[in-house]
């Protein structure tokens, strides 16, 4: 409609700066209807190989908030701890350099409610061009005491690449994206989680890397007011 | 709440204190290098051929050898012109698709890796030419069949043997012979899945 009102009507000087007008407030008025939250999601990631095909992989992060509040808002400035996550996975090679893996998580929540979640995974690795990058779809359950029990179905792309040379060798520093969709379900209702997370990286060697960068988490894609999340994030692989 | 914090941040430093003393010894390592660190003598075969656009220069340490490695394109095929650290030339890598071998070769190739592994899929092959720099030249200019040098595939395959599937290298001579099977050690890949 707005593409055909171009073609039929001459654009002035006066019409450029009402479009201009009609565009920032509806941003604004987007950006009302957003939610924020800044914190940090520190983790350690500790693997081992049982033999040739098993594994099990132990995994703990906990999550702080600074702030939090509306877009276009004063923030509303709440230092708060919010959970600690401990979590363990069994993993079995499947292909070259596939793994299927089952695992459990427990949520040690600031109010002291603990959750439990069961997670299963397929993790696929595919080379192109030199550059490795793995396809992770993971299904998961969640249960707590006072409440629905929540269901996922989540997709994850991962890639890293050397920022020096060909392959990502001891002493130097990387790149890694990745990209989740998280389909959530809970109670009957439904909601969409888009996560995009760039990281700087440094292998100390290939067993061990770390890993520091921004999370960024778009939730209820589909719905009137979105949750934007940003965590600062610290990794630390660790393989024994 | 504040001992789960400090027990997590305990254990970060101490794990991270136990890594750093059993570090692995094991040193190889690929590396990006300026035009200018290169040897004048690479440089000037380079050169030397028809200008090829732009040349990524890399430097490869192990313990076996360094080497330094330029990287290019000519006619959208991947080159990798091979020199050692005073800039002779050793030998030039084509990255290739595997319906370019000759039918003989490639059937020969074929048979020898069915008889190797239970089942095998070929990841990436690459056409290695060493000989002397007039050969390789030619080769690179107007390959002709009067040069001399000794071609060899390398092929990174992934193959199953004895129900365990591994990554391997395994080279080839020119009629399709093996001459090498060592397994390449996969990376560690849990940065990526977790």
């Amino acid at each position: 409609m707005s593409q055909l009102l171009f073609r039929e009507t001459p654009t002035t000087l006066s019409t450029k700066k009402l479009l201009i007008l009609l565009f920032a407030l509806s941003i604004r008025s987007a950006l009302a209807q957003s939610t924020y939250l800044i914190g940090t999601l520190p983790s350690v990631n500790i693997s081992t190989n049982l033999n040739e095909n098993y594994g099990l992989n132990f995994k703990s992060e906990f999550r702080q908030i600074f702030a939090a509040g509306f877009m276009g808002d004063e923030p509303i400035f709440d230092h708060r701890y919010i959970h600690t996550d401990l979590s363990i996975m069994a993993s079995r090679k499947v292909g070259t350099e596939n793994k299927v893996a089952f695992g459990y998580l427990i949520r040690m929540r600031e109010d002291g409610e603990n959750l439990h979640r069961l997670t299963q995974q397929i993790a696929l690795m595919s080379h192109i061009n030199g550059l490795r990058l793995a396809h992770r779809i993971r299904t998961d359950e969640t249960f707590h005491a006072n409440g629905e029990p929540r269901f996922r179905l989540r997709y994850r792309a991962a890639s890293d690449f050397a920022l020096n040379g060909a392959t990502i060798d001891p002493r130097e520093f990387y790149i890694k994206l990745t990209n989740e969709y998280v389909n959530d379900w809970q109670g009957g209702n439904y909601s969409l989680e888009v996560r995009v997370t760039p990281l700087l990286g440094y292998a100390i060697n290939d067993a061990n890397k770390l890993e520091i960068g921004l999370d960024y988490r778009i939730g209820s894609v589909l719905k009137d007011i979105n949750t934007n999340s940003f965590w600062a994030m610290i990794n630390w692989y660790l393989k024994l | 709440m504040k001992l789960v914090k400090r027990t997590f941040l305990t254990t970060c430093i101490c794990l991270l204190c136990y890594t750093q003393a059993f570090a692995q010894t094991k040193f190889e390592r690929e590396y990006r290098v300026k035009t200018n660190e290169v040897p004048a003598r690479a440089i000037a075969f380079i050169n030397w051929q028809t200008s090829y656009g732009k040349i990524r220069w890399y430097y490869e340490e192990n313990f076996e050898a360094n080497a330094y490695e330029g990287k290019l394109k000519i006619n959208k095929q991947k080159y990798s012109i091979e020199f050692d650290t005073l800039g002779n030339l050793q030998d030039i890598e084509v990255e290739l698709n595997v319906k370019r071998i000759d039918s003989p070769v490639l059937d020969e190739i074929k048979q020898s890796l069915s008889e190797k592994f239970d089942r095998y899929k070929i990841i990436r092959l690459q056409q290695q030419f060493s000989g002397n720099i007039k050969s390789l030249s030619s080769f690179l200019q107007t390959p002709s069949p009067t040069d001399s040098y000794v071609v060899r595939y390398e092929m990174t395959i992934k193959g199953k043997k004895n129900g365990s599937r591994e990554l391997y290298e395994v080279t080839f001579n020119s009629a399709g012979e093996v001459i090498n099977v060592s397994t390449i050690v996969s990376r560690n890949t849990d940065n990526l899945e977790y």
